[in-house]
C-alpha cells in the first residue's frame, strides 16, 4: 500500500477538513457563549431584575437539589402574551415572569427563564433540561400523570375569530363544521381532538349531534396559529382565554374574542414526581407571596383579577 | 416476529408503544400523505425541472433570464420558510374578489389549504434542484449528438425531445433518485402547516402520551422503510438501464434477488 497515493491523499484532506471544521465549530461555540453570557442579556435568559430577598421568616431550601446552583431554571415557551412574551428589548415579561420572580424572592434564588418550544418542554423537563415548567400549563389530569403541579393562577379557554365575527361564532357549540387554528400539545387541541379523559372531544360531539366535525390544524407555536387565522386560513383560533383576549387586543382591530371562558382550569407549575423538596419549597413561596400581598398586585398589574386562584 | 427489547439500559423504552403505534390509524394515514406528497411534489418538481433546464439552453432570451432567477431563488431560499410562505404568507398578498372579463377571481383560491400549500411549495422548490440535474444530464451528451441532429434537420426543440433528453434520462437517474428519498425526508418539513403527514402525526400522539422516544422510533421505521424500498427500485431501474454492468451494491442484491430471473429476460430479446 502506498499512503502517498491520489486516493489516500483525497481521504487525508476528507479528514482533515472534518477535523477543522469540527475544531472551530466547538471552539467557536465555546467562545459565543462565554459572550454572551458576559455581555448583553441574551433572548432566551434572564435573571430576574427585581429579585429581593425576602425579609420575612426565610422559606428552607437547604434540602432542595434544583436551587442549590441559587437559580431556578424555569423552560417556558415565551410566545404567549401576557403571560408570557418578550418585551420590545428581547427581555422576558408577563404574567408568570412576575410570579415566578416574586417566588423565587420569596424562596432567596433567582429566576431564570429558558426559551423553548411549548410542545418540548415536559420531555425537557423529564431530561433535567430544567427545574421546572412555567408556561401557561394547565395542570389536568392527563398531565398529571407524569408530572406534579403547583397551582397558581386558573383560566379557561377563549375564541377569537376576525373581526365581525363572519361566520358567527358565539359559542364552542358554533365551531362545528368549522375549521380551527391552535397550538400543539395545548388543552385546546384536547379539547377539540379529544383526549383519554373525553376520547373525540369537540369534533365527536359534533359529528354525534349530526353535525359536521371540527376541522382542527395544529401550529408549533400561538403566533403562527393566530396568523393562520388572519390570513383567513381558519375560522377561529383558541387559546387560553387571557392570550386570546390579548390577540384580539393587539391585532390592530382585525381579530374579536368571544366573551364567556371555557372551562376555566387552573395553571400550574410543573415539577419532576421525583422533586418533591422542590415541589414542597414552591407550594410554601406560593402562600407566602399570597400572604404577603404581592399576588394581588400580579394579578392587579395585568388587570387578570379575574384569574385568581380561589 | 419482533421480540421485547427490555433490556436495563433501555429503562425509558417502551417496545410495547412502538408496536402499538407502528399501525395506528392515524400513523398509517400519515405515513400514506407523507407518501403521496412525495411523489406527486416530485413528479411535479421533475416537470418545472425539466422546462426550466430547457427554457435556460434554448437561447430565447426572457426564458433564459427567468429559468435562472427561479433557480438561483428557490435553491437560494430554505424549503421551511418558502412552505411557511406559501402557506402563511401569500394569502396576505392575494387580492379581494375582482373580476377579469366575465371570470371573477376570488380571494378564497389564494387560500392554500396544507396539502397544495406543501404540493406546491415542495414542487417549486424540487423543480429548482432538478433544473440543475437535468442541465448536467443534458451537457453531459457530446456535442456532436446535437450536431448530427441538427444536420438531420431538426430544430433545437426536435433535437431536445428526440435526441437529447432520452439520453440524458440515463445520466440523470441517479440524481433524481436520491432527490427523491431527500424528498420523502424534507416533506416532514410540512408539518409546520398543519399538513398531516408523518411527522404531525406522530407529534400528536407522543403530544398525547409522552413518549417521544418510542413514536420518534416509529416515524423512522416508517421513513426508514419508504427510502429502503425506494433505493431498491432505483438500484433495480439503474440495473436495466445498463445490463452491460455488474449489479454491485446490497440494494442491487435484494433488486436482484426479487427481480425476473435471468432465462425470462433471455426469451423477452
Amino acid at each position: 500500500m502506498r499512503f502517498t497515493s491520489g486516493k489516500y491523499r483525497v481521504l487525508l484532506a476528507g479528514l482533515a477538513l472534518v477535523a477543522m471544521t469540527a475544531a472551530v465549530a466547538c471552539g467557536g461555540t465555546s467562545s459565543a457563549d462565554k459572550t454572551a453570557t458576559a455581555g448583553a442579556k441574551p433572548a432566551g435568559t434572564t435573571p430576574a431584575a427585581g429579585a429581593t430577598k425576602a425579609t420575612a421568616a426565610k422559606i428552607d431550601i437547604s434540602g432542595v437539589d434544583e436551587l442549590k446552583d441559587g437559580s431556578l431554571d424555569i423552560g417556558s415557551d415565551i410566545a404567549y402574551a401576557p403571560i408570557e412574551f418578550f418585551d420590545a428589548n428581547n427581555k422576558p415579561v408577563g404574567v408568570d415572569i412576575d410570579i415566578a420572580n416574586a417566588m423565587a424572592a420569596a424562596l432567596g434564588v433567582t429566576a431564570k427563564f429558558n426559551a423553548a418550544g411549548f410542545d418540548t418542554l415536559l420531555p425537557a423537563l423529564d431530561a433535567k433540561r430544567y427545574d421546572v415548567i412555567m408556561s401557561a400549563m394547565t395542570a389536568n389530569a392527563e398531565r398529571k400523570k407524569t408530572v406534579d403541579f403547583v397551582e397558581y393562577l386558573n383560566a379557561g379557554s377563549g375564541i377569537i375569530v376576525a373581526k365581525g365575527n363572519p361566520k358567527n361564532i358565539k359559542s364552542a357549540d358554533d365551531l362545528c363544521g368549522k375549521t380551527v387554528s391552535v397550538q400543539k400539545a395545548t388543552v385546546q387541541v384536547d379539547f377539540l381532538s379529544g383526549s383519554t379523559a373525553s376520547p373525540g372531544g369537540l369534533d365527536k360531539k359534533c359529528k354525534d349531534a349530526g353535525k359536521p366535525g371540527v376541522t382542527v390544524r395544529e401550529f408549533d407555536d400561538d403566533p403562527s396559529a393566530v396568523q393562520a387565522l388572519i390570513a383567513g386560513q381558519s375560522d377561529a383560533e383558541m387559546a387560553d382565554f387571557p392570550v386570546a383576549a390579548y390577540s384580539a387586543q393587539q391585532s390592530g382591530g382585525k381579530l374579536e374574542v368571544v366573551p364567556n371562558q371555557i372551562d376555566p382550569a387552573p395553571y400550574g407549575i410543573a415539577v419532576r414526581k421525583t422533586s418533591k423538596p422542590l415541589n414542597d419549597a414552591l407550594t410554601k413561596a406560593f402562600a407566602a407571596i399570597r400572604a404577603n400581598g404581592k399576588y394581588d398586585e400580579i394579578l392587579k398589574k395585568w388587570t387578570l383579577e379575574s384569574g385568581k386562584l380561589p | 416476529m419482533i421480540v421485547d427489547i427490555s433490556l436495563p439500559l433501555l429503562v425509558n423504552f417502551d417496545f410495547s408503544v412502538v408496536r402499538e403505534s407502528l399501525f395506528q390509524d392515524t400513523i398509517v394515514s400519515g405515513a400514506r400523505n407523507t407518501l403521496m406528497i412525495s411523489a406527486l411534489a416530485q413528479l411535479l418538481g421533475i416537470g418545472m425541472g425539466v422546462i426550466a433546464a430547457v427554457a435556460r439552453n434554448l437561447r430565447i432570451p426572457v426564458a433564459s433570464q427567468v429559468a435562472s432567477l427561479y433557480i438561483w431563488f428557490f435553491r437560494g431560499t430554505p424549503l421551511l420558510v418558502q412552505l411557511i410562505f406559501w402557506f402563511s404568507a401569500m394569502p396576505q398578498l392575494a387580492p379581494n374578489d375582482f373580476s377579469l372579463w366575465i371570470f371573477t377571481v376570488r380571494h378564497d383560491w389564494f387560500l392554500l389549504s396544507p396539502f397544495y400549500a406543501a404540493l406546491i411549495g415542495l414542487s417549486i422548490n424540487e423543480g429548482a434542484y432538478m433544473a440543475e440535474i437535468v442541465r448536467s444530464g443534458i451537457e453531459s451528451i457530446e456535442k456532436g449528438q446535437m450536431d448530427a441532429a441538427k444536420a438531420l434537420g431538426m430544430t433545437n426543440l426536435q433535437a431536445m425531445r428526440h435526441v437529447i433528453l432520452p439520453q440524458a434520462a440515463r445520466v440523470t437517474i441517479p440524481p433524481t433518485g436520491n432527490e427523491f428519498i431527500a424528498m420523502l425526508k424534507n416533506s416532514s418539513l410540512a408539518n409546520v402547516i398543519a399538513y398531516p403527514e408523518l411527522l404531525y402525526e406522530s407529534q400528536k400522539v407522543y403530544h398525547r402520551n409522552f413518549r417521544i422516544l418510542e413514536l420518534l422510533t416509529v416515524a423512522s421505521l416508517w421513513y426508514l422503510f419508504f427510502t429502503t424500498m425506494f433505493s431498491v427500485l432505483q438500484a433495480e431501474l439503474e440495473a436495466r438501464l445498463r445490463p452491460e454492468e455488474e449489479r454491485r451494491g446490497f440494494f442491487a442484491m435484494i433488486g436482484r434477488a426479487i427481480s425476473a430471473p435471468p432465462a425470462l429476460q433471455g426469451d423477452r430479446r
